[in-house]
């Protein structure tokens, strides 16, 4: 059993609900804007975003509820080939990190150590979020909450309502 | 339970665009297998080089592979930066691909995270002024764009021409 030398301390950890991820393949010419904008055009939100363009055009990964999963599947369809649908994702997010790259390290090296799957990470100024298997999360919670304190009262919590625009 | 929420807006509102410049976007394609090794590694990653970090961001690449992305908020010098790199290089055979004054601008809006079609405004205002990103981040209520040096004013002036600003809707409101 790992015995951590020291905890870091965050302010809570929060778990999404059932996520879809959409992974652009980077070698497909994918219309990026034309995805989002029939996204858009049929009210479906992307919980997270992440893009890059190292390669040249811009491509990566965006996540999405799964109950949206069949009306976005008839929106890419005409895109097929360029992208891969992988589900059921979730999310965990910790806040906040307080740019310590120190402690992302050691949550990707314990996430690691478990075999735990990252499919993607995205940072904001105040928190991280992980993106891995959604049956797993609470494996992740356990090796996360062996690293860090949390407040005292504080649980990981899941979302107990959905707010959804129209 | 399900929250049900309308959005009056003829143009989606922030509370306002940022910026940053002169800063350093590392990318590094790291293996999905090892991130209990290269975790560790990257732990020690910002006291070695005597930065700070502003941003991370990783996609998973085909054939068990993680691209990361760590944004920096100056260049690491070069013997600092020779030196963690070796260290993916040697371990990980993973080099580094250092991007120097690339730029940065964010903002934060109402229940962004809740709501569609903030990305693609983001995106769409950018390309129809020409303005290259090298990446995005849409994350909570927040959404990031990284772009090449000497962009960012151009990106927050599109930017500024799609989504409502404070400064913009004081002059449409006279308030």
């Amino acid at each position: 059993m790992d015995t951590p030398i020291q905890k870091f301390s965050v302010g809570g950890l929060k778990l999404s609900t059932e996520l879809i991820q959409i992974q652009l393949f980077s070698n497909a010419p994918v219309p990026l804007n034309e995805i989002f904008r029939r996204l858009t055009d049929r009210q479906i939100n992307l919980t997270g975003v992440s893009l890059e363009a190292i390669d040249g055009q811009l491509t990566g990964i965006c996540c999405l509820a799964s109950e949206d999963r069949g009306r976005a599947e008839h929106v890419l369809q005409p895109f097929e080939g360029s992208f891969e649908l992988r589900s059921p994702v979730g999310t965990l997010t910790i806040f906040p990190h307080l740019s310590r790259l120190e402690l992302i390290g050691q949550i990707l090296s314990a996430l690691g150590r478990i075999g735990l799957p990252v499919y993607g990470l995205a940072s904001s100024h105040s928190s991280l979020t992980i993106t891995t298997d959604y049956h797993r999360l609470d494996e992740a919670v356990s090796a996360i909450c062996r690293l860090v304190t949390l407040p005292d009262n504080h649980a990981p919590f899941r979302p107990e309502f959905r707010v959804k625009q129209l | 339970m399900e929250t049900i929420a309308f959005y009056r807006e003829s143009v989606i509102k922030t509370y306002g665009l940022a910026e940053r410049t002169d800063l350093c976007l590392v990318t590094i394609a790291l293996p999905s297998d090892r991130m209990g090794d290269w975790g560790t590694v990257l732990a020690d990653l910002t006291a070695r080089l005597d930065v700070s970090l502003l941003l991370l961001l990783a996609r998973p690449l085909p054939a068990n592979g993680l691209r990361l992305l760590l944004l920096l908020d100056k260049s690491p010098s070069g013997r600092e930066r020779m030196e963690a790199e070796q260290v993916f290089l040697d371990e990980f055979q993973a080099p580094w691909r250092v991007d120097q004054a690339v730029e940065l601008v964010y903002f934060q809006g109402p229940h962004y995270g809740d709501r569609y079609g903030i990305a693609s405004a983001a995106l769409n205002a950018l390309d129809v002024q020409n303005v290259p990103v090298l990446a995005m981040a849409c994350t909570g209520a927040s959404v990031y764009l990284i772009t090449p040096e000497g962009k960012a004013r151009l990106a927050r002036e599109a930017l500024g021409k799609a989504f409502m600003t404070p400064e913009t809707e004081k002059q449409e409101t006279g308030i």
